[in-house]
């Protein structure tokens, strides 16, 4: 059985890999058939194999160098929300760091905790599953995924979701620096 | 080499067009090469403003399509030997028009002029890619209103994007009264928001609308306030260092200006 065999599928190609563990050798038998694709615009899959992030990048660089720039490797789908959790009970931290302000329209999505160093005007969204901590003025939306709080500077957000639980504007004006946490049902801001 | 700013807003009726053809006609004031570029493809006003409309021959279009050379459609203005006018088409779309191809054209153009000022449709669309490609520096036009102020910080991160660091923001139709009253955003609250510098206050001015309907400019006009800051921002564009003009009047200049007026 070779190592490296191509299926069409739809308008894609798939490389399948079997029972292999080095792919640039596997890709190597394809450097015979360079000539077929030529320039052409190759969407390609892959089947057979796990690849991290960095691995995947390697191999479309790779691609490119075979079949020319227009080659595009579809990339798996990431963790789903359960591998997620479950990563995250593993110990593993990830902080997301923005030095820059937020400007409306923008959105800022991490895996794990999130820091801002400037404002997060309104209209812009940070999405995080861990804590959000903004250094400057917080006047957009926070929404945590599942649980965790969110600190800022100057709190003024236009909303905070954290799991379930959303606030609405409330009367938040003059709170200054402060922190927001779920209880009962309800986003509480305490000063700091 | 010229300075290419585009003039945008994201929000329309905030006084782009308006802003431009002043800027550029104070510019010219100066004694500054100005060439203004309307990139709004199908809704062109700027040539209404500087009362150019009947003059209009070849327009952007023509140009980036190769019907005719830049220079063949420029219009020169009535009052002014080196403030020139690239018109839009009104008869196509914003599609009309590629972002290379305005590269090539102000790449063209440059070594000619001291200024290039694009005016960009309102809109984050095809319109707004166009006007933004080539251009080097930004002024972003915004009104006291909530409205203004968001849409203004959506296109701050869009021109962002684009690589332009070099920024400015033009307050306009700042109405002094209803700052003191409290029922207007201030001057400070929007510097808080949209944190870039201040390039000039055009204070709401009964002349401007007069000046644009009759073709005129405002910054020609020696007795109007928002004249005078159009004025200070070429100055400002220019490099010198003008203060910010003061917009509240106590009660006294009030009853000078008054019988001042009477008297002329």
């Amino acid at each position: 059985m070779e190592k490296l065999s191509v299926k069409c599928r739809g308008n894609k190609i798939e490389l399948c890999f079997n029972e292999c563990d080095n792919i640039s050798e596997a890709l190597s038998q394809l450097q015979k058939k360079k000539s077929f694709f030529n320039g052409s615009e190759v969407g390609i899959t892959y089947s057979g194999i796990k690849l991290s992030y960095n691995d995947e990048m390697n191999l479309e660089k790779e691609l490119r160098l075979l079949f020319g720039e227009k080659a595009v490797l579809e990339k798996k789908k990431r963790l789903s929300k359960k591998q997620i959790e479950y990563s995250f009970r593993e110990g593993e931290k990830i902080c997301l760091v923005a030095e820059k302000s937020l400007r409306s329209g923008e959105v800022l999505e991490s895996r794990g905790d999130v820091i801002v160093y400037g404002d997060v005007n309104p209209g812009a969204l940070i999405k995080a599953n861990g804590n959000i901590t903004v250094l400057g003025a917080l006047r957009g939306v926070a929404h945590i995924k599942h649980t965790g709080k969110v600190y800022a500077t100057y709190m003024n957000p236009s909303q905070i979701i954290i799991g379930k639980v959303c606030s609405y504007n409330k009367n938040t004006e003059n709170v200054g620096s402060a922190v927001a946490i779920a209880e009962n049902g309800e986003i509480i801001l305490q000063r700091l | 080499m010229s300075e290419v700013i585009v003039i945008t807003s994201g929000k329309g009726g905030v006084g782009k067009t308006t802003t431009t053809a002043n800027i550029g006609a104070a510019l010219a004031l100066t004694g500054k090469k100005v060439v203004m570029i309307d990139t709004d493809i199908g809704l062109r006003n700027l040539d209404v403003i500087m009362g150019v409309e009947n003059r209009i021959v070849y327009d952007l279009v023509d140009v980036v399509e190769n019907r005719c050379t830049y220079s063949k459609a420029l219009v020169r203005d009535k009052r002014f030997e080196s403030l020139f006018l690239l018109p839009a088409a009104q008869s196509k779309d914003k599609s009309a028009v590629t972002t290379t191809q305005m590269k090539h054209l102000v790449r063209q153009m440059e070594d000619s002029f001291d200024y290039i000022l694009i005016d960009c449709p309102a809109g984050i669309e095809q319109g707004f890619e166009n006007a933004v490609a080539a251009a080097k520096k930004a002024i972003v036009v915004a009104m006291p209103e909530v409205s203004s102020v968001r849409d203004a910080d959506r296109i701050i991160g869009l021109l962002e994007k684009h690589e332009i660091s070099n920024i400015k923001l033009v307050i306009n139709k700042l109405r002094p009264k209803m700052v003191e009253n409290g029922s207007m955003l201030s001057i400070e609250d929007m510097l808080d928001i949209l944190a870039i510098d201040l390039l000039g206050v055009v204070p709401d001015d009964e002349d401007i609308i007069i000046a644009a309907n009759t073709g005129e400019y405002v910054s020609n006009m020696n007795n109007s306030k928002a004249g005078q800051a159009y004025r200070n921002i070429a100055s400002r564009l220019n490099g010198e260092e003008v203060e910010l003009m003061k917009l509240k009047t106590s009660l006294f200049e009030r009853l000078f200006s008054k019988k001042r007026r009477s008297a002329v």
